[in-house]
C-alpha cells in the first residue's frame, strides 16, 4: 500500500512537471523550425497564386516579396503584380521585437501610402485565403504571444497546439501545428475565433527546399490553403527566389512602395 | 511643336528597351457616363467620356523612365488639343497629353526626380492643407483630379525623411464647366483667369514614422491651387476674375493606430496675399472591420474639417468659393461594405454644419480580373447659395467601367 501511494505521490508530483515538459518541449520545437527557417537574412521571392472558388472558377494572381529578417524586427515588402487591376498593389510590414507592428498599404488607385490597422488579423489579404495574421506569420511567429503544447504524434509527424496568450493579436483560437522530423512546418490547421473555435482552414505544404550551405534552412516551394468556410482553395507557388543577395534599404520603405505601385 | 518631336523622340528611343525585362507597359481603358436627373435648359442631360490611360516605364539600374499617358474623348468636348508645352494652358482637358513624364535617379537614401509630377502630400481624405502643389481639374468638381505639373522633387532618406519640391512655372487649375459654373449676383459674370506662368513654387516636408506615429511638417510657398478673386468693371458689366494669390502654407501631420482604429490629422497655417488668412484642421478615424468572419469586411471612415479664421480679407463683398474651404465645418464619412473581394456597396457623403448643405453618392461596385465597375447616384442638397445647394440641379447617377491590360 505503501509503495501505491509512493508511486501515486510520484505521478501526481511528476505530472504537472511533466506537462511543463511538454510545453516547453512544445516551446523549443517551435523555436528550433523558425530557427531553421530564418537562416537568411535576406530574401526576394516571385509567387503565383491560383484560387480555386466555390463554383471551381480559379482566378490568378502574383507577387514579388521581400524579406529582411532581423532580431530587431523584421521587414516584408510584398508588391502584387497580376492581375492588371491590382498591379502596384503593396503592402509593407514593419514586425518589431517589442510593441505592435507597423502595416502599410499602396492602392493602385492612390497616390500615397497609407497606415493601415494591424488589429482586424482576420481580414483577407488580397482575396487569398491567407489573412494579415497569415501573411505576417510566413516568415514566423513571436513565440510569446503563444502557448505550445504537443498534442500528438501523426505519421511521423509531431502535432503542436498553438493557443493564443491573453493579449495576443490574433484571428485563430487555436492552431494545430504539424512538424516534421527536421522541424519544417508541413500543415497547419486553423480554428477560427469567429467561427467559435471549429476548425475552417488548412494549410499544407506541397514541396519544400532544404538550402545548405553555411546555413541551412527549408523553404516551402508551393503551399495550398483550403478554405472550408468559403469553399476555397488557395494555391502558392514560389516561382523564383533568392536567399543570397543583400537587399537594400530602401526596398522596405514607403517610398519603395509608391513607386512600385505608380509603375 | 518641337515637345512633340522631342517626346517622339524619347519614346522611340526608349520603346526598343521597353522590349527587355525591366521595362513595364500597362493600360487602363475606362468609360464614365452620366445621366442627370434634373433638366437644365443651357446643358445636356447626358455625358459620356472614353479614356485611355497608358503607363510606361523602364528601369535602367538607379535611373527610371517614367510616362503616363492620357488620353480622352467626351461627347461635350470639354478635352480636345494636343497638349504640346510644359505647362498646360487655357482652362480646359486636353484629347492627347501626358499626366505624368518624368525621369527618376534612386541611390542608397537619396531619390531626385525631375519631369511633370502629381504629388499626393495629403494625409487626411479630400481635405489636406499639405496638400499645395498641384492644380485642380475641377470640370467635373465630384470627379476632380490632380493636374501633373513640371517640377523637379528631391528626398533623402528612408521612414526618415526630407524632401524637397521645385515647381519653375505656374499651373492654373481648371475651373467648372456649363452645369458646375456657379451663378453670380445679377451684373457680373466670370472673366478669364489672370496668373502669371513664370511664378515658382516651392514645398519642404519632413516626415518619419517613430513608435507607430507617422508626423510630418510641411511648408509650402507660392501661389494657392484654388483662386481668389478681383472684380474688374467693364462699362456697365462686372467681371469677377479669378486670380491665383501668393500664399505661404504651414502645416502639421499625424497618423497613428489605437485600439485597431486608424487616427489621421492635419492642421495649417494658411497666410494669403490679398485675401484670409486663416488656421485649416481636419481630423479622422477610419478602420475596416471583418463582419461574419468569412470573406466580407465593412470600411467606415469618419472626419471633420473646420478652420479658424485669423484675419479676415475677403476681395468682394458676396459670397465665393474657396474649393479649399468648402467642406469648413463639415462632416465627411465613407462607408464600404465588401461583400466579398469582387462585389461591395459604398456610401460617400459630407454634411456642413453651418450651410446645412450635404452631398451623397450611394454605389456598388464589381471587381473582377482586369474589369472594374461601378455605378452609383450623386445627390446635392441644400440652401441655393451654399456650396453643394447650389449643385441640386446636377443629381445624377453615373456609371463607371475600366479595363486593366
Amino acid at each position: 500500500m505503501k509503495y501505491i501511494f509512493l508511486i501515486f505521490s510520484a505521478i501526481l508530483l511528476f505530472f504537472p512537471f511533466s506537462s511543463a515538459l511538454a510545453q516547453g518541449n512544445a516551446r523549443n520545437m517551435m523555436a528550433q523550425s523558425w530557427e531553421n527557417y530564418r537562416q537568411s537574412e535576406y530574401e526576394f521571392e516571385v509567387s503565383q497564386v491560383l484560387i480555386t472558388d466555390s463554383s471551381g472558377q480559379v482566378t490568378e494572381k502574383e507577387f514579388s516579396r521581400w524579406i529582411h529578417f532581423s532580431e530587431d524586427g523584421d521587414k516584408v515588402a510584398v508588391v502584387f503584380n497580376k492581375p492588371n487591376r491590382q498591379k502596384g498593389l503593396g503592402l509593407l510590414t514593419y514586425r518589431h521585437s517589442q510593441g505592435k507592428d507597423d502595416q502599410f498599404l499602396f492602392m493602385p488607385s492612390w497616390k500615397k501610402v497609407r497606415r493601415i490597422s494591424v488589429s482586424d488579423q482576420g481580414k483577407y489579404f488580397a482575396g487569398t485565403d491567407i489573412t494579415y495574421e497569415d501573411a505576417r506569420q510566413l516568415i514566423g511567429e513571436r513565440l510569446d504571444d503563444f502557448e505550445y503544447k504537443v498534442f500528438k504524434s501523426e505519421n511521423s509527424l509531431i502535432v503542436i497546439e498553438a493557443f493564443p496568450r491573453s493579449g495576443a493579436d490574433t484571428a485563430y483560437a487555436k492552431r494545430d501545428i504539424y512538424l516534421n522530423e527536421k522541424f519544417q512546418i508541413v500543415r497547419i490547421d486553423y480554428y477560427g475565433l469567429d467561427s467559435s473555435g471549429k476548425f475552417f482552414k488548412i494549410k499544407e505544404q506541397i514541396n519544400s527546399v532544404i538550402f545548405t550551405g553555411i546555413n541551412e534552412f527549408w523553404r516551402v516551394d508551393e503551399l495550398a490553403i483550403t478554405n472550408y468556410l468559403l469553399n476555397r482553395i488557395t494555391r502558392i507557388k514560389v516561382v523564383q527566389r533568392n536567399s543570397k543577395s543583400v537587399i537594400s534599404d530602401n526596398i522596405f520603405s514607403k517610398q519603395f512602395l509608391e513607386k512600385a505601385g505608380r509603375q | 511643336m518641337k515637345k512633340i518631336i522631342f517626346f517622339a523622340a524619347l519614346l522611340i528611343f526608349m520603346f526598343p528597351n521597353f522590349c527587355k525585362s525591366d521595362a513595364n507597359i500597362s493600360n487602363k481603358m475606362s468609360i464614365f457616363a452620366v445621366h442627370y436627373i434634373k433638366e437644365d435648359q443651357d446643358s445636356e442631360e447626358r455625358f459620356g467620356e472614353a479614356r485611355f490611360e497608358p503607363k510606361l516605364s523602364y528601369n535602367a539600374g538607379n535611373i527610371l523612365f517614367f510616362a503616363a499617358g492620357d488620353f480622352r474623348i467626351d461627347s461635350e468636348g470639354y478635352a480636345y488639343g494636343i497638349m504640346d508645352r510644359v505647362t498646360e494652358p487655357d482652362n480646359h482637358r486636353w484629347a492627347v497629353n501626358f499626366k505624368e513624364a518624368y525621369v527618376e535617379y534612386d541611390k542608397d537614401k537619396i531619390t531626385a526626380r525631375f519631369g511633370k509630377q502629381i504629388f499626393d502630400l495629403s494625409v487626411t481624405d479630400t481635405i489636406s492643407p499639405s496638400d499645395n502643389i498641384n492644380p485642380r481639374d475641377w470640370t467635373d468638381l465630384v470627379e476632380w483630379e490632380r493636374i501633373g505639373v513640371p517640377a523637379f522633387f528631391a528626398s533623402y532618406g528612408f521612414d526618415t525623411s526630407l524632401e524637397f519640391i521645385y515647381v519653375p512655372w505656374f499651373t492654373a487649375s481648371k475651373f467648372p464647366e456649363d452645369r458646375w459654373d456657379r451663378e453670380l449676383p445679377e451684373g457680373i459674370k466670370f472673366g478669364d483667369q489672370e496668373y502669371n506662368r513664370n511664378s515658382g513654387q516651392f514645398s519642404t516636408r519632413l516626415k518619419t514614422t517613430q513608435k507607430g506615429w507617422d508626423l510630418a511638417a510641411v511648408f509650402y510657398k507660392g501661389k494657392s491651387f484654388s483662386p481668389s478673386y478681383e472684380i474688374n468693371n467693364i462699362a456697365l458689366e462686372h467681371e469677377l476674375v479669378p486670380v491665383y494669390r501668393d500664399e505661404e502654407v504651414y502645416a502639421l501631420s499625424a497618423a497613428t493606430e489605437i485600439a485597431g482604429f486608424n487616427f489621421r490629422a492635419e492642421t495649417g497655417y494658411f497666410h494669403q496675399e490679398k485675401d484670409d488668412d486663416f488656421i485649416q484642421y481636419v481630423g479622422g478615424v477610419d478602420r475596416e472591420f471583418s463582419i461574419s468572419g468569412t470573406d466580407d469586411s465593412l470600411y467606415v471612415l469618419i472626419q471633420y474639417a473646420n478652420e479658424i479664421e485669423t484675419q479676415s480679407d475677403s476681395p468682394v463683398n458676396f459670397r465665393t468659393f474657396d474649393n479649399r474651404r468648402s467642406l469648413n465645418n463639415s462632416f465627411m464619412s465613407k462607408l464600404k461594405y465588401s461583400f466579398n473581394d469582387n462585389l461591395a456597396a459604398k456610401l460617400e457623403g459630407s454634411y456642413n454644419f453651418s450651410d446645412k448643405d450635404s452631398y451623397f453618392e450611394p454605389a456598388v461596385s464589381w471587381q473582377k480580373d482586369s474589369w472594374e465597375i461601378e455605378a452609383g447616384f450623386g445627390f446635392f442638397s441644400g440652401p441655393e447659395n451654399s456650396f453643394f445647394g447650389g449643385y441640386e440641379k446636377n443629381n445624377r447617377f453615373f456609371f463607371k467601367a475600366s479595363y486593366f491590360f
